[in-house]
């Protein structure tokens, strides 16, 4: 159950996460789960980043180029447009907005059982 | 490196798994997807170890479909539905207005709002839905069928019972639908709703006769020139009179695409005095002259409508005919309701 609300709270974020982790470096589908995982994000499934990849490629955000791999196929590597970067920009303010917002919600509880142990 | 032609057949029958199950995705979206997908799968296969599917690290082709639908579609409104939101937008303010003034309406009665008043008379349209309903089917299957419509009649009280019997029945299903269709989703009322108004339209059209003197009489020009049965309704016969006064004989009368006009009634005259309303052949005096000049008459089977006068002239008519002189007598033809020319002639030569 629990597993079950993470992913539904992640699925709005998922947009944000993707392209964070493409900002500092390009990367490609199975790569940028990996680094996904090696964030944390465990819920996060290969079909969630693939579809995820794919709209913000249509939208526009996101750019791809193939480059040969040693080691197996052809890597399709997605990097960010600069619409992409702003787009990033704007979603992260949003997200620092709400989670502040977030964070001062759950902190007045407590706050208010305080001031009334004060009283 | 996995790129053989086992983890090749994974790939391939993966993929084709996950496009089932997006078969319902918009074209475009699914073609996106889809055009990539081997690509990407063969990317994550390359990291596998031989032989383990596809399946082991992605889970079940169905579960893949699903996940990557939830995050595939772009949450963007399409055009048509962006045009109704905004459409609806424009016509909030009135909605609004007119939303409290039915609640103002129905409240000042004292009945409440409207929408819950409304609510209210929902079982009263499901019997009146019933009744549509079955009159529809009485009307269509039973009594537009000659046979049928006989045989229920004809064993008396047995055509009443049945008529009963059908609304009971259309009465008793109406209801037990809207009763059902409380609990289903809103687009589903809503097309049931939309059945029962479009029901109730064919019902008005079906039943539009017993209304005919008042729809159609109105409505139509021509259904209203052709309907002038009723002897309130004015012309039960055309006199034409010439530039001298002189009542025309043996006159047909034309619209303006050359088809015959049937005023008046040939049924209304006195007795002894009907002409043959259709007669045609040598005028009655004789002269070719006094037919309508301006527009020949069609010749198809000689039909040239009505000929007028309808009615034989009486004998004291004569002396109704409109006079070149202002002092002789008016064609004033008051029994007959006729219309007289309203002008003198300008030109008297009698």
């Amino acid at each position: 159950m629990l597993r079950v609300d993470r992913s539904q709270l992640l699925k709005g974020l998922l947009d944000i996460i993707v392209l964070r982790v493409l900002e500092a470096e390009d990367g490609y589908g199975y790569e940028i789960l990996r680094r996904l995982r090696n964030a944390g994000f465990d819920e996060v499934g290969d079909a969630s980043v693939y579809g995820t990849l794919r709209r913000l490629y249509r939208s526009g955000h996101l750019s791809t180029y193939v480059q040969p791999s040693e080691s197996g196929p052809h890597r399709k590597y997605y990097a960010l447009t600069e619409p992409g970067r702003k787009y990033l920009r704007q979603r992260r303010d949003a997200w620092e907005d709400v989670s502040a917002k977030m964070r001062g919600l759950f902190d007045a509880p407590e706050n208010t059982a305080a001031e009334k142990g004060q009283a | 490196m996995t790129d053989t032609p086992q983890s090749n057949t994974d790939i391939a029958e993966y993929r084709l798994a996950v496009e089932r199950h997006l078969a319902d995705l918009p074209a475009s979206i699914r073609e996106d997807l889809l055009n990539g997908l081997e690509e990407h799968l063969a990317e994550v296969a390359a990291d596998l170890e031989p032989g383990v599917p596809l399946a082991h690290l992605l889970g079940g082709p169905e579960a893949y479909a699903r996940e990557l639908r939830e995050t595939a579609e772009i949450p963007k409104e399409r055009a048509g539905d962006r045009f109704w939101r905004s459409m609806w937008r424009m016509a909030d303010p009135s909605l609004a207005w007119a939303r409290g003034a039915a609640d103002r309406f129905t409240g000042s009665a004292g009945v409440g709002e409207a929408g819950e008043f409304g609510r209210t008379l929902r079982p009263a349209w499901w019997v009146l839905r019933g009744l549509i309903a079955a009159a529809l089917v009485a009307h269509v299957f039973v009594f537009g069928d000659e046979i049928l419509r006989r045989a229920v009649l004809s064993v008396g009280a047995f055509g009443f019972l049945f008529v009963v019997a059908i609304a009971l029945a259309f009465v008793w299903l109406s209801l037990k639908l809207g009763v059902r269709s409380q609990e289903w989703s809103r687009r589903n009322r809503r097309l049931t709703a939309a059945g029962g108004i479009a029901l109730a339209a064919v019902g008005a059209l079906s039943f539009s006769w017993v209304a005919d003197g008042f729809v159609f009489r109105w409505n139509s020009p021509v259904m209203h020139a052709m309907t002038e049965n009723e002897p309130d309704d004015g012309v039960s016969d055309v006199h034409v009179y010439d530039e001298n006064g002189e009542l025309l004989t043996g006159v047909y009368l034309f619209d303006q695409d050359g088809s015959p006009l049937y005023l008046g009634e040939p049924w209304s005259c006195d007795d002894g005095h009907a002409n043959n309303p259709f007669e045609q052949g040598e005028r009655e005096d004789g002269t070719p002259g006094e037919s309508t000049s301006a527009a020949e008459p069609p010749l198809d089977e000689g039909r040239y409508g009505y000929r007028y006068p309808l009615c034989m002239p009486v004998e004291e008519d004569a002396a109704e005919r409109p006079s070149p002189e202002p002092t002789d007598e008016e064609p004033t033809a008051a029994e007959e309701g006729a219309e007289t020319p309203t002008e003198a002639p300008a030109t008297p030569d009698e």
